[in-house]
């Protein structure tokens, strides 16, 4: 069932996704020469900032020291069991999800529960 | 039967390269389609490899029925030609009874599920009288201000005719999008801004648009997988691929 506060996708998706295309290039244009052969093969290895608790950052340092792994190979393991998890539970995120009052989002995750030791 | 106009006052963005496209790709989808040039040009034919005739002109003044006139020219593409004596029949609209209402005469009982009409870059009666006939008007444009202007002429012509009763639905296409130069991107940015869904994913420019209608033959015939017809690639959307993916939801009623 589609909640009232879905947000609609009004541009087409194919040009919505575009021009975010020719943004991030345009971005890159405007940096100084040396920085935009790195930004462009950031872009290209879909390089992404995380906002990760604290907690969360030293425990996943430790598994990949300890399984001899890089962080970022971790990360990806875990996003891709988490992203299997989702398309077979789509549901899994609402007990974490709260209002925003951010204008871009609508919700944003509560990581409480999670951060507390079992 | 749906009526597909390709619209828009400012000639050179790609009217008349769209419609021979998305008229022989919807009959190679399995619709039997008629695509009618309405332009004195008569560039449908040449584009298609015919001779250009006065089909039109026949069709409106000598009164003729669509099946004398169409001709056949690929398996399920039928075509009334243009030449220029389509300006005559232009004018024998304007001193006809009720000459808004023509072009949607002549074409009522034609026997084709689409029918794709090519218009010239002008603002005329036959313009006013092709949208009256229209379900759904494809505005291709390129991505300058004067041809963005002549979408918001072409708008202004769909208002006229909802005032008349008749309401159109419409989508806009990006043509001759060059994605390094920045005044695409912001005139993209622009129409997508203004009209939101409306607008579709662009048709990349591409020599092989200009080269095929030398040839007669149709982008799906002379280079199928060409940027103007794939898109950029690397699993973007864009080029006449997902323009005709999107015109049979709008044959399909899934577009509102």
């Amino acid at each position: 069932m589609v909640s009232v506060l879905d947000r609609k996708q009004v541009v087409d998706p194919a040009v919505a996704e575009m021009l975010q295309d020719l943004e991030k290039k345009n971005r890159i244009a405007k940096l100084p020469k040396p920085e935009q052969n790195k930004a462009r093969k950031d872009a290209a290895r879909h390089k992404v900032g995380l906002d990760l608790p604290p907690s969360l950052h030293d425990v996943l340092h430790r598994i990949a020291e300890k399984e001899k792994i890089s962080l970022s190979g971790l990360v990806t393991f875990y996003l891709y069991r988490g992203v299997v998890n989702h398309d077979a539970n789509c549901e899994e995120l609402s007990p974490y999800k709260r209002f925003s009052r951010c204008p871009r989002f609508e919700y944003v995750l509560d990581f409480t529960e999670l951060e507390k030791p079992k | 039967m749906t009526i597909l106009t390709l619209a828009n006052q400012k000639g050179g963005v790609g009217k008349t390269t769209t419609a021979v496209t998305l008229a022989h790709g919807l009959a190679l989808a399995g619709q039997h389609t008629l695509l009618v040039d309405l332009d004195p040009q008569g560039h449908v034919a040449f584009a298609l490899g015919m001779e250009k005739a006065p089909g039109f002109y026949r069709l409106v003044v000598e009164e003729e029925p669509v099946p004398s006139v169409a001709v056949s020219c690929r398996e399920n593409l039928d075509v009334v030609p243009g030449d220029k004596k389509t300006e005559k029949a232009k004018r024998t609209i304007v001193i006809s009874n009720f000459p808004t209402e023509t072009i949607g005469r002549v074409l009522k009982d034609a026997p084709y599920d689409v029918i794709v009409l090519d218009m010239a870059p002008s603002l005329d009666v036959l313009h006013i009288s092709a949208l009256m006939a229209s379900d759904w008007v494809l505005i291709p444009t390129k991505l300058d201000a004067m041809a963005v202007d002549g979408v918001n002429e072409a708008l202004r012509s769909m208002g006229e005719v909802a005032e008349r009763g008749h309401r159109l639905g419409y989508s806009i296409l990006p043509t001759f999008f060059d994605r390094t130069t920045r005044e695409t991107v912001v005139q993209l940015k622009a129409l997508v801004e203004t009209f939101s869904g409306h607008v579709w994913p662009p048709i990349p420019q591409d020599t092989h648009a200009r080269e095929a209608p030398a040839y007669g033959k149709s982008l799906w015939e002379y280079c199928p997988r060409s940027p103007a017809v794939i898109g950029y690639g690397g699993g973007r959307e864009g080029g006449y691929i997902s323009t005709m993916r999107r015109v049979m939801e709008v044959l399909s009623g899934q577009r509102p």
